[in-house]
Formats: C-alpha cells, structure tokens, sequence
C-alpha cells in the first residue's frame, strides 16, 4: 500500500505561499499582471502572455459553477473520512481566466447545483497555516 | 534533406491481465524480443530505442543489459500516452534522417495491475506539486473525478451523453471477446452500462479504463530499408502516411490542471489536419479507427476534435453505436481498446492498426481495410497516426 499523503497543502511552498498568507486573513488572491492584466492560475514566474511581472491581486469570494462532481466513496485512502463531498470547479467572477478547485461538505445542495451557478467561498481553518477555502450554493437573490 | 518514409516492420506484446504473475522486465522483454523477431531481426540490430515518457518502470539501458542491445541513439519522448508513441515514431524519422540508424525500437508497460508503484495511476500525478497543493486537498482526485467534471459538464452543454458513452463501451466489449486476448471476458449489454455503479458521480466504473499488466513494442525503420530487408514471417511492412502531434495552449505539462480555456479541450485540431494532409486522405478515406480510450468520455471528445463530426455533435455521431461497429463505416477500437481489452499506455492502439493494415486481426480485421487512422490523446497532446497497406 502506498503511504498516504497529507491532505494539508504545503503552506511554505514558496509558488503559493502569498495565497496561503492571504487566505489566512480570510481573503482570497490572484495572480495578475502588472503590464497586461491577464490572470494566471496556477501561478507562473512570469506573464505567459507579455513575459510581465505578476502581483496577487485580492478578489471578491463569488464564482460561477464550471463543473462538479459528486464523491461518495473514497477512491484513494486519504479521502476515507472526507465523503462524502461535492469538489467544484469555480470560474472567479473578478478574475476571468481563473478556474478554481475546491470542495463543500454540504450534500444539501447537490439537487440545486447547475453549471453557472452563483457560488459564494467562504474559508475554514484546518491549522495554523492553513486557511481552507470551501464552497457554497450562493442563496438565490 | 529528403523525409524518408517510416514503416512498422515489427510488433510485439504480451497478454492483457490483472495479473501476470511477472516483473515489469520480464513484460518488456516479451514484448520486445516479439517485436523484434516479428520484424525478422535479432536485438543486436536494433541502433535506436526512444520511449514515450513515463510509460515504463524499466530504462532503456536495464533492457540492454537484458538483452544484448547495445543502441547508439536513446532517447525519451516527451509526450505520454498514445500521443507519445507517436512522438516518439517523430523522433525516430528524424533520426533516420540524421543517420543515426535504421532500426528503432518503442515500448511501454509495466505490470501496473499487480505491482508496479510508479507506474500506477495514483502515483502518476502526485509528481506535480500544483496538483498535490491545489487539487489533492481540495479531493479533485484520482483520474475518475477529473473525467466525471467532463462528463458533468459536456451532457449540461451538449445533452445527456450516457446513451452514446454506452454504445461506445458496449461495441468495444464486443471486439474485446472477438479479440482473445482481452483481460474482459464477459460481454456487456446497454442495461450492464446503466447498472454500473457510479464511482464519482456522474461517471461510472464501466466510463474507466482497465488496469492492466501489459507491454507491448514496434520497431520502425525507413520502407527503403524495410524493403530490403529479407522477411522470414512474410509480414507485410505497414508505411506510415501521415503522423503529427500537437499540445493545447498554454502548454500545460501536469495532468489535467485546471488551466485550459475549456477544460475537455484537446489538440487533435491542431495535429490531425497535418497528419491527413500528409497521407492526402479525407475522414470519409479511413477503413478503421483506434483512439485512446482512457475513459469513455474521452473517446467522445476525441471522435469531435479529430473532425469526424463538430464539438456537441458526438452523441448524434455515435447515435447506437452502429456507426463505431465492425461493420459500420468508422469501425472503432477494433480490439477492445482500453476500455474492454487492457490498458497499454496506447500502444495497443498503434499494434491494432498495424495488424488491421497486415490483415492480421483476425476476427476483428475489416475486410479490405486499407487507411488506419490512429487518435492519440494525452492529456494536453494529441498525436495522430494514419497508416497505409504496402
Ligand atoms: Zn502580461
């Protein structure tokens, strides 16, 4: 059997660490462009576009619904205790080009769920480091 | 300088199982001894090795030290998957063209099924530390949850895609019993489809590839050389028509990130039109079809992208099935595939073809078939074979 991994992400991983920081006063950011504008998630040393320099840039917690999907039984060991779970890829509504990976525990929303809808992040904490960004339905306004 | 034209001269691979009770060495070495000697030469011959990126636990040189092989040209292609295969036929004609010499021998496998750790598809990804911080936590993982997202989403945008992903799972368990040589034994209905049990909603157990111990090998050689060749096992020599492979932009090196612009993209469009043009055929010339199959839904996209029909069109393409059968105009993975035989990593895919053009497959050869056409999915890469009959 293979050693299970942690499902904490690496805080000091230096490529995501502004992201931790961030999440950790509760705000969510991204990289853009300081020359270009354009976002680029996963994070890259450099525009891919113009080769600019990127800054993280904080953005409002909504998302639009790309796709999800729905787990219920474990497929690999470290999931044991998690199911089950909802994992729902999230276009940032401030910034175009971002598609986000993450997860909400509430199965009470999986009947109401359709590609593009409203998501709203909210953030749970898992340790010191790690401020976890999760998902939910966002109420119908 | 003058584009020799490529040619298989041999195949080889061994059975399709969950167990094959043998190292990942003694795999490759069936498989390529086979290759070798189906091509009518001994291993010392063989001047180049080039193997499509991790798709072996064994290195070129460990199979040497089995084997006697002493090659002047090794080299990975960087590429996985079926569109590595073909890659790695890329390498070999420019290698040919540089003339570092006339054999080239191509492989995959491990016994993945039973024993081999790096490479089974858990460990496959976790080398990438994107997935590992930003989407292993967040449980988008292993392979089937990625696929179900493109599934989830393809049927919201296109229409509910089951019935065609049924007809596709349901032929190729049909060619995989005529095959015999399949890992599945027992044949499947539309309703087995429906009563598969879903392993990440919406994709079912019977949408995923096997998991397999197998390898297979090709050794390819310029058709001048082939020509000349003395061929003791009066093979056919197969020419290549046409080959090309391409990556999505932005290049995105670690499996299925979500960094593409749609995530079910592929860059078959961007491969496929060069690899057709190349041979001077059109999609209505092509006798049969082998694409990589890592799941159903893959398949799907892959028949869209490749301009068989446009992108939502696949479930009116596929209709029952017919069209994808034996008998129906673009016969579909001929021998199972991986979704019913075994995976290999998509070599099987590029040894089907072979032997469809050899008239070799026996009962699931398309009588008169003289165009194979080859999809190679991997993950952002496509490649796209087409082969011809000498
Ligand atoms: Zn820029």
């Amino acid at each position: 059997m293979a050693d299970e991994l942690s499902l904490l992400p690496e805080h000091d991983w230096p490529v995501l660490q502004p992201f931790w920081e961030a999440a950790n006063r509760g705000e969510l950011v991204f990289p853009r462009c300081k020359h270009c504008g354009t976002w680029h998630w996963y994070p890259t040393y450099m525009c891919r576009e113009c080769e600019g320099e990127l800054e993280w840039v904080s953005v409002a917690p909504h998302g639009t619904l790309y796709s999800w999907v729905v787990v219920r039984r474990a497929l690999v060991a470290e999931y044991r205790e998690k199911v089950p779970y909802i994992v729902a890829l999230l276009e940032i509504d401030d910034a175009p080009g971002v598609r986000f990976v993450l997860n909400t525990t509430d199965m009470s929303c999986e009947k109401k769920l359709y590609i593009g809808a409203k998501m709203q992040i909210v953030f749970e904490r898992l340790s010191d480091a790690i401020n976890m960004p999760r998902c939910l339905l966002a109420e119908p306004i | 300088m003058k584009k020799e034209q490529l040619a298989i001269i041999g195949i080889g691979e061994t059975t399709y199982s969950s167990n094959s009770g043998l190292t990942g060495e003694a795999l490759l070495l069936q498989a390529t001894t086979r290759a070798v000697r189906d091509a009518g030469l001994r291993m010392k011959d063989i001047d180049g090795i080039i193997i499509p990126r991790e798709m072996s636990d064994v290195r070129p040189y460990e199979l040497e030290f089995q084997t006697g092989m002493n090659a002047k040209f090794k080299a990975y292609a960087m590429m996985e998957s079926t569109a590595g295969v073909i890659h790695a036929m890329e390498m070999a004609q420019a290698a040919l063209a540089a003339g570092m010499g006339k054999h080239y021998l191509i492989y995959s496998g491990a016994n993945q099924a039973s024993a081999s750790q790096s490479a089974s598809p858990r460990n496959f990804h976790m080398h990438d530390r994107y997935k590992r911080n930003l989407e292993f936590p967040m449980g988008f993982h292993p392979q089937p949850v990625y696929f179900a997202a493109w599934k989830r989403r393809y049927s919201a945008l296109y229409g509910d895609c089951e019935p065609a992903l049924a007809a596709i799972c349901v032929n190729q368990r049909r060619h995989a019993l005529l095959n015999g040589n399949s890992q599945m034994k027992k044949p499947l209905s539309v309703e087995d489809y429906y009563r598969s049990p879903l392993l990440a909603e919406p994709l079912r157990l019977l949408d995923c590839c096997l998991i397999t111990d197998s390898a297979a090998a090709l050794v390819v050689s310029s058709m001048e050389t082939a020509k000349a060749l003395p061929r003791p096992t009066g093979r056919p020599l197969v020419p290549v028509l046409g080959l090309a492979t391409a990556a999505t932009d932005p290049v995105s090196p670690y499996c299925f990130h979500q960094t593409r612009p749609e995530m079910f993209d592929t860059a078959a469009g961007k491969c496929v039109p060069l690899a057709m043009s190349m041979a001077g055929i059109q999609h209505d010339d092509i006798d049969v079809m082998e694409m990589y199959d890592c799941f159903s839904i893959t398949v799907l996209r892959e028949i869209e992208d490749c301009g068989f029909c446009g992108i939502g069109e696949g479930i009116d393409f596929i209709g029952d099935g017919s069209v994808l059968s034996l008998e129906g105009k673009f016969p579909l993975n001929t021998h199972g595939g991986q979704l019913s035989r075994g995976y290999s990593w998509g070599m099987c895919h590029v040894l089907e073809a072979t032997k469809q053009m050899r008239g070799e497959a026996a009962r699931c050869q398309i009588p008169g078939a003289k165009t194979a056409f080859v999809g190679g999915y991997g993950a952002w890469q496509y490649g796209c074979l087409i082969l011809g009959r000498d």
